[in-house]
């Protein structure tokens, strides 16, 4: 019931967005800009590279409504657009290399005790390509095989580079035992 | 001690805070919608440019000074072809439908009438082959710039008008994309138009 109740809503804000309805745009920008936003800013890691990436991004969108073809919810559709322009925009910016080190495998000992606000820092701590990878696998939910095909690299790199970024995600988030 | 920080990093995962854009943004996303509408609606409003009556007598001073008379035999009773096909296309289908003897001359109302709309485009569709066919026999008018252009945008307009009838298909139609429908649908029979007066001329 509420999933076609959504999906209504979807086309009638696909509807409104072909007739180039202003109102309808706004509507559709106000409904998903912040979480849009959210992920652009932590593909990218900065504010001001968010913004021109979520700019661009609803231009596409509305640019490209017609191409929609509701084979997945409008907010997935628009989801892609934003990673496109995202890692765009970390490409352009040389940010996006593929970074590892030496990383002991274990932890050092210590407790973890962290919140919300700790772990959003030290993921946009992460260097780029390990921070997108964690974002869209554990954030997104999306698959290795579609994190690769979204990033252009081998299903095996998004594999390592996931791991790479927990275990520096854990490092970073360990707090030392008292002596 | 991965579980328990495999356990910690799930939970704090799903209160991860939000982020809001600059207040701004979407006043440059209006703005930047604003200057497209803007050129789109000039760019369907620009002005068509014909060239000089002496662009012909440039080309054909270009042209190899022995003519090759089979081919342009055949051009011509080719044209002459395409010509009255057209004729026969346009004119057979409203003799048909006015009856035995009584010629009733009707009004084409957009969008009342969905058979009189096919049966254009086949019209459109069996004219488009006979210039097909002519431009076949390596016609000069078909390696003309203009004549290439038109048949570009003519391209063009037919694969607008076709996703756009995906569109209606998907979200149902609304008088602004009937409106939209009726203005390409103009344009592509004029662009048509067109690229026949070049193959008469």
């Amino acid at each position: 019931m509420q999933t076609s109740e959504l999906s209504q809503t979807d086309r009638e804000l696909v509807r409104g967005c072909l007739e180039n309805k202003r109102l309808v745009q706004r509507t559709l920008y106000d409904r998903f800009s912040t979480r849009l936003y959210t992920l652009a800013y932590r593909l990218t890691g900065d504010r001001d590279a968010s913004n021109d990436v979520l700019q661009d991004a609803f231009i596409e969108i509305f640019r490209s409504m017609a191409t929609f073809r509701f084979e997945s919810s409008l907010f997935t559709w628009m989801r892609t657009i934003v990673i496109r322009n995202a890692m765009s925009s970390l490409r352009l910016n040389a940010r996006l290399q593929v970074v590892t080190g030496e990383i002991p495998d274990q932890a050092s000992e210590g407790s973890f005790n962290f919140t919300a606000e700790h772990l959003e820092k030290a993921i946009l701590s992460l260097p780029p390509q390990a921070r997108s990878v964690f974002v869209l696998i554990e954030v997104e939910g999306y698959k290795h095989q579609e994190v690769a095909g979204m990033l252009n690299i081998s299903e095996g790199t998004s594999k390592s580079q996931l791991n790479y970024a927990k275990k520096l995600l854990r490092k970073r988030l360990t707090k030392p035992s008292d002596e | 001690m991965n579980n328990e920080f495999d356990d910690i990093l799930s939970r704090r995962l799903t209160e991860l805070p939000d982020h809001k854009p600059d207040h701004g943004l979407w006043k440059n996303i209006e703005a930047a919608l604003d200057a497209e509408d803007d050129i789109s609606r000039k760019l369907s409003e620009m002005p068509v440019h014909n060239p000089p009556p002496s662009a012909w007598e440039a080309i054909e001073a270009a042209l190899p000074e022995k003519p090759v008379a089979r081919p342009l035999n055949r051009l011509f009773s080719l044209a002459a072809s395409a010509a009255a096909a057209l004729l026969l296309l346009i004119a057979i289908p409203r003799l048909i439908r006015s009856g035995d003897k009584i010629v009733v001359e009707s009004e084409i109302i957009p969008g009342e009438e969905h058979d009189t709309g096919l049966a254009l485009n086949q019209e459109e569709e069996d004219a488009l082959e006979v210039i097909r066919n002519i431009c076949k026999t390596s016609a000069p008018v078909c390696q003309s710039e203009l004549f290439r252009e038109k048949m570009q945008l003519y391209k063009e307009l037919s694969e607008e008008l076709r996703q756009l009838e995906t569109v209606i298909g998907q979200v149902g139609d609304s008088p602004e994309i009937i409106q939209s429908v009726i203005r390409i649908e103009n344009l592509k029979s004029g662009t048509l138009q067109e690229l026949i007066q070049l193959i008469n001329s």
